[in-house]
């Protein structure tokens, strides 16, 4: 009796606690439902004094929505991201640098609306003097600002349609002086999955289908050279030679993946890492169309981005 | 017959304080200004009892044959004199004159007065004289032989009467008799022999001696009953046949009316100089539901005290958890609660009372603006070997103590989780995870108690904890982009050496020492970063009271503590509101703080209180500290003055006001995140109320309270010059606040089994940053907070008990909008105006029974605690999806019973 009683409270206690926690789960961060900016692509990744950047977004626009529209801006110093990054100077703060025109530094700054446009071409028109002193830190602009890679500006980007509206940014970093390390987007020249037990590469024409509600392993196919190597500077001043960290943020039409985000870290996280995950397709009536888009974006640390992207066919295993 | 009934008579006369079944037994929880209530457990002697005069039975009441019992409350002075005789419950059939022939009879007893600290003091105490008639019988008993009290020793020789076959003074039944369930010696009950099978009944008595044995002698041969029908014990009964030329040897286990936690207490006088304290008992706090037991938690459910989802968290009037501290015997510990605040690092077991004080607390008290809590160590005194082993859904506890000689004694206890186990036996190996030290908490205590002398009182308790976990990601990206490595741990450990000296060479003078010596060691690992910190720490604390005359006394004192501190950082600089909420501004982590230093830092206070009591009701306590700060280097002068006025008998009114300060935190003062130079934290305290006491079991209390908070340190972006450089201020102390409120306690202390309390705060907390031009509501602002709990104890040792909580839901800032951050892949929500929404109204019903089974030498307990027993969805906090366009209610705790068993010798 006394047994029979401690089960029943185990049960009802495991019971109350699965109930208490259980409901309907949001979507999560992999899965691609809604008007989505996955990711920026600048190149090149660094524009040198003068030099022009193209920015290219990566959007996913769910079918039935109409054509996006962008609206660009950038922004030498945002402000709070609890505020949406409002930026916190105007072109008129640069043109009251009076010291500085006076000193032959031209501070005319590119206007901070850039037009609207499927992508942006991004002049690095700003005097590299200006930029070297604003990277020191000036008393009557916000305080000291980083510049591991370049002054860092931000890439404000309004996406809209006729259904749905999202505002992505990303860091741009302005080169002042002569580059010398190479920085370049990395290369993401596509994915293997296991079929049956082997990888198996998945090409254009690739129509062998993802297994719905199993596991299925991908494989991306980035090789570790995409890891660019560079000089930093350690805290306490030891210059070392590093590696690009180098991440795969993974997006899939149904279900999910088993990371949402992977990477590859020297010595610490292998390119094994980086490129294998499982992808987890939803069942039918969760997911009743019969193809799903796979996305993955890789990027590194110092602002390089590239993706690749492939429309899967999805079935049920044959029992 | 006559004889016979005299020691019936004798025997249904209360020996003994009655236990909680006879009414003014305390609860624990005691308000400020109220008859100090004290647990006889606490009286370092219970009154004795050393002249007992037998009451005449009223005639008609004996030629009818009726029998009656009288509950008597008796005044008794320090001087052991009864000084006053009422009546609690009053004989029934009322008229017989019972009670006033009990009345008369009690004015003659005489007592060894009862002891506190060493001290006589005055007390009361229950008495139930039962009048009880002998059965009928046809002759009187022989007188001898007979029994004979185990004090009285060596035998005597039997009487002239003597016919049995027994050898003259010959024992030949004897034994010991003990408290069933506890093993406790019963000294001073009385046990009957008799036998009414003959032509005429005879009967003997004994007394047991401190151990509990007893004796009887020259009993004659055949079967004899044996009755012991002690106040507040079931009437135990068997029999004992006796053989010529053999001696019977008998263990008798006698089972308590009631083995609920409100154990025997008696009251005395004392008066209270606190305009809000409340005390509780570890013994009680332990079974006030939604605790699993844990006695801090408790402390949720006082006035003044907001409702938080986590017992660590403790927002006393509006004020943030930190600036509020929590103590051991008045001496600083690291935490006083394992990770998850599931538990206490210092169980049930070792701790006596916990004391609360929300606001305008004595001068002793320093470097806090919020509220004090100060735990105190279970006095030990054991008259055996015992202990218990509580195994519940978490953890397991032991806990054993014994007496060592008479003057001194020892428990130790110990406590290990085994969340590691289920989460190593749960968890799939492919997880991308290893769990390289999976959580787990465990703790340990020595405590000792010796009594040199009757004035003396030494104390002392080693306790140790240590909480782990160590997890390895092999993917770190997941964790977060900018983490370079995959560790993630966290390990606090800490030894702590608290000792006390207590000395009261008399009725004036008391001096309290209090030592303490400390190692801690935290750590942490989150992806690349570390802190490891090591502080080795003394203290010492000192408190003496010397009263000149009935209207004039003074406490005076000091603190000190030295703090060895090992630094080694490597991490993110971050503000303090970042480190305690995790979230950040940063985009990237490129402003690393990388330090290794040692440092040490001294804190010292002096105080001093004088407490005038000048007559007609009037307690005024002045009392002011002078305080120096280590970390800043800074110090302050802080007056206080607190004062009561018992206006009318049971109508106090009470008030006070008093200046607060408190150093700021370590980020706030650090040299690398913060500035060395912030001012101490001000709050000025106001307080006053009204008490009255409807019964002497029923008491209402009333307080207003006021607070305004200067100087609080904020975060700036300030740049100052700083030995030349020009640098971040990071702090200055440009913050302000205050918070206003009442509380209303109606307290029913234990009355036929019933206790409990309900405890309503109306409460408002804003705070004011610099450059704002509107107060905003604190993040712990909760408008109601309601509270009732209520203890019932049921017969054959059932107790129930529930808990009813409701309160405002804390100030929320609403999410507007996010943007996606394509540099960290992420998207960062837009807030609206800051604490403009508030989480729903918290409410929640909690249940607890507990059941003990009384085996002859272990009590077996069951409990099971039910949390949220109507299923109310009640909301913690609000998740949101990755873009914040979807959210969910964070949910509180569901249904949840949690079961646990506790075997105890």
């Amino acid at each position: 009796m006394t047994r029979l009683l401690l089960r029943g409270v185990t049960l009802a206690s495991t019971l109350a606690l699965v109930s208490g926690c259980a409901g309907n789960p949001m979507d999560p961060y992999s899965r691609l439902t809604s008007l989505r900016l996955l990711a920026i692509q600048s190149e090149p990744v660094v524009p040198g004094p003068g030099e022009t950047t193209t920015l290219t977004p990566l959007l996913y626009v769910p079918d039935g929505q109409s054509e996006p529209e962008l609206e660009w801006s950038w922004c030498p110093f945002p402000g709070d991201p609890d505020e949406g990054y409002p930026c916190e100077v105007t072109e008129e703060d640069f043109g009251d640098l009076d010291e500085l025109r006076e000193a032959g530094i031209d501070v005319t700054l590119p206007p901070l609306d850039l037009g609207t446009g499927a992508t942006l071409d991004f002049e690095n028109s700003i005097h590299p003097l200006l930029l070297a002193m604003l990277c020191s830190g000036m008393n009557s602009l916000p305080p000291e600002v980083a510049c591991p890679h370049g002054f860092p500006v931000q890439i404000k980007v309004r996406v809209r349609t006729d259904e749905d509206e999202l505002v992505a940014v990303r860091t741009l970093y302005l080169g002042y002086a002569p580059a010398e390390f190479p920085n370049t987007n990395p290369e993401l020249p596509g994915l293997e999955m296991k079929v049956d037990g082997e990888w198996t590469e998945v090409s254009e024409d690739f129509d062998i289908p993802v297994k719905r509600d199993e596991e299925n392993w991908v494989r991306a196919l980035v090789t570790e050279d995409q890891a660019e190597s560079y000089e930093t500077t350690a805290l306490e001043g030891e210059v070392l030679t590093v590696r690009e960290r180098l991440y795969i943020s993974w997006f899939v039409e149904t279900g999910d993946t088993f990371f949402a985000r992977t990477g590859y870290i020297e010595d610490v996280a292998s390119m094994e890492v980086l490129n294998e995950n499982r992808w987890y397709p939803e069942r039918e009536e969760d997911y009743p169309d019969d193809t799903a888009e796979l996305v993955m974006v890789l990027w590194d640390d110092r602002g390089g981005t590239n993706w690749w992207r492939h429309t899967f066919n999805v079935a049920e295993e044959e029992k | 017959m006559k004889h016979l009934r005299s020691f019936l008579l004798t025997l249904g006369a209360c020996l003994h304080f009655t236990p909680g079944v006879l009414a003014q037994t305390d609860a624990g929880l005691q308000r400020a200004g109220e008859r100090q209530e004290i647990q006889a457990a606490k009286l370092s002697k219970v009154p004795k009892q050393i002249r007992f005069v037998k009451a005449d039975y009223p005639k008609a009441a004996e030629e009818q044959g009726i029998e009656a019992e009288v509950v008597l409350l008796l005044d008794i002075s320090a001087e052991g004199k009864v000084e006053a005789v009422g009546i609690v419950e009053p004989a029934t059939p009322a008229g017989m004159g019972f009670d006033e022939a009990a009345m008369v009879a009690a004015q003659q007893f005489e007592f060894e007065p009862a002891e506190l600290d060493g001290k006589p003091v005055a007390v009361q105490l229950s008495y139930r004289y039962r009048f009880t008639l002998a059965p009928k019988a046809e002759s009187e008993p022989a007188a001898k032989p007979g029994a004979r009290d185990a004090e009285s020793s060596p035998a005597e020789p039997a009487a002239a009467e003597d016919r049995g076959p027994a050898a003259p003074g010959t024992v030949n039944l004897r034994g010991v008799l003990l408290e069933r369930g506890t093993r406790l010696p019963m000294a001073g009950v009385i046990l009957t022999v008799f036998r009414d099978d003959g032509p005429a009944p005879v009967g003997f008595e004994a007394t047991a001696d401190e151990r509990g044995r007893f004796q009887f002698v020259d009993l004659d041969p055949g079967v004899w009953k044996v009755l012991v029908d002690a106040p507040g014990y079931y009437p135990y009964r068997t029999s004992e046949t006796i053989v010529a030329g053999e001696r019977v040897d008998a263990k008798y286990y006698v089972e308590r009316g009631t083995y609920n936690p409100f154990d025997v207490t008696v009251t005395a006088i004392r008066p209270k100089k606190e305009v809000s304290r409340t005390v509780i008992t570890a013994k009680e706090a332990e079974r006030v539901p939604g605790g699993i037991g844990d006695p801090l938690a408790v402390l949720q459910n006082f006035a003044g005290v907001a409702r938080t989802e986590s017992s660590a968290l403790l927002v006393v009037r509006g004020s943030d958890p930190a600036d509020s501290m929590t103590l051991v015997e008045g001496t600083y510990v690291p935490s006083l609660y394992h990770f998850g605040a599931l538990r206490t690092v210092v169980p049930a077991g070792v701790l006596d009372t916990i004391e609360f004080y929300p606001g305008n607390f004595s001068p002793e008290y320093g470097n806090a603006t919020g509220g004090v809590v100060d735990v105190r160590l279970k006095k030990l005194e054991p008259k055996k070997i015992g202990g218990y082993a509580d195994i519940s859904i978490i953890d397991t506890s032991v806990y054993l103590e014994a007496p060592i000689g008479k003057k001194a004694a020892v428990a130790v206890a110990g406590r290990r989780s085994y969340i590691d186990v289920l989460l190593n036996a749960i968890l799939p190996d492919d997880i991308g995870l290893q769990m390289i030290t999976a959580p787990r908490y465990y703790d340990y205590q020595v405590l000792g108690n010796y009594r040199p002398t009757r004035a003396h009182n030494l104390q002392a308790m080693f306790f140790g904890s240590d909480d782990r976990m160590e997890f390895l990601f092999e993917n770190p990206a997941e964790i977060d982009p900018s983490a370079t490595e995959g560790d993630v741990g966290m390990s606090t450990t800490f030894y702590r050496l608290v000792a006390l000296d207590e000395y009261v060479p008399n009725e004036r003078f008391n001096n309290r020492l209090t030592l303490s010596l400390g190692r801690d060691l935290q750590s942490m690992d989150m992806m690349q970063f570390q802190v490891d910190l090591e502080f080795l720490t003394a203290e010492v604390r000192e408190k003496a009271h010397y009263a000149f005359d009935d209207h004039f006394a003074v406490n005076v004192g000091f603190d000190a503590s030295e703090t060895y501190a090992r630094v080694k950082l490597d991490m993110p600089r971050m503000s303090t509101d970042e480190a305690m909420t995790g979230r950040s501004e940063r985009t990237e982590i490129t402003d690393v703080v990388t330090d290794e230093f040692d440092d040490d830092a001294w804190y010292g206070g002096v105080f001093a209180e004088a407490e005038f009591t000048p007559g007609a009701g009037f307690l005024l306590v002045p009392g002011i500290r002078v305080e120096r700060y280590g970390l800043t280097r800074k110090g302050s002068v802080q007056p206080r003055l607190t004062g009561r006025w018992e206006f009318i008998d049971r109508w106090s009114l009470k008030g006070g006001l008093g200046l607060f300060e408190l150093e700021p935190r370590y980020l706030e003062t650090n040299d690398s995140f913060g500035n060395p130079d912030l001012d101490p934290e001000r709050a000025i305290h106001y307080s006053a109320g009204l008490e009255h006491k409807l019964t002497d079991q029923l008491s209402v209390d009333g307080t207003f309270f006021y607070k305004r908070l200067t100087s609080l340190a904020t975060p700036t972006d300030r740049m100052v010059e700083r030995d030349g450089e020009v640098v971040p201020l990071n702090y200055d102390n440009g913050g302000s606040g205050r918070v206003r409120g009442l509380e209303l306690v109606v307290r029913q202390e234990l009355w036929k089994g019933l206790s409990g309390w309900v405890a309503y705060t109306l409460s408002q907390s804003k705070r004011l940053d610099p450059g704002q031009t509107e107060e905003e509501l604190f993040d712990w602002d909760q408008t109601h907070v309601l509270n009732v709990v209520a203890g019932y104890a049921l017969p054959r040792n059932w107790l129930i008990s529930s808990r009813f909580r409701m309160s405002t839901g804390k100030p929320m800032t609403p999410v507007v909008g996010a943007v996606f951050d394509a540099s960290r892949d992420e998207y960062r929500a837009t807030y609206g105006e800051r604490s403009s929404d508030r989480l729903r109204t918290f409410h929640q019903l909690d249940l607890r029974v507990d059941k003990r089974w009384i085996y002859r030498s272990w009590i077996l307990g069951a409990y099971i605690d039910i949390q949220n027993v109507y299923n109310r969805t009640n909301t913690e906090d609000v998740n949101y999806n990755y873009n914040y366009r979807e959210s969910r209610r964070a949910p509180g705790v569901p249904l949840f019973p949690i079961v646990g068993v506790r075997g105890e010798l």
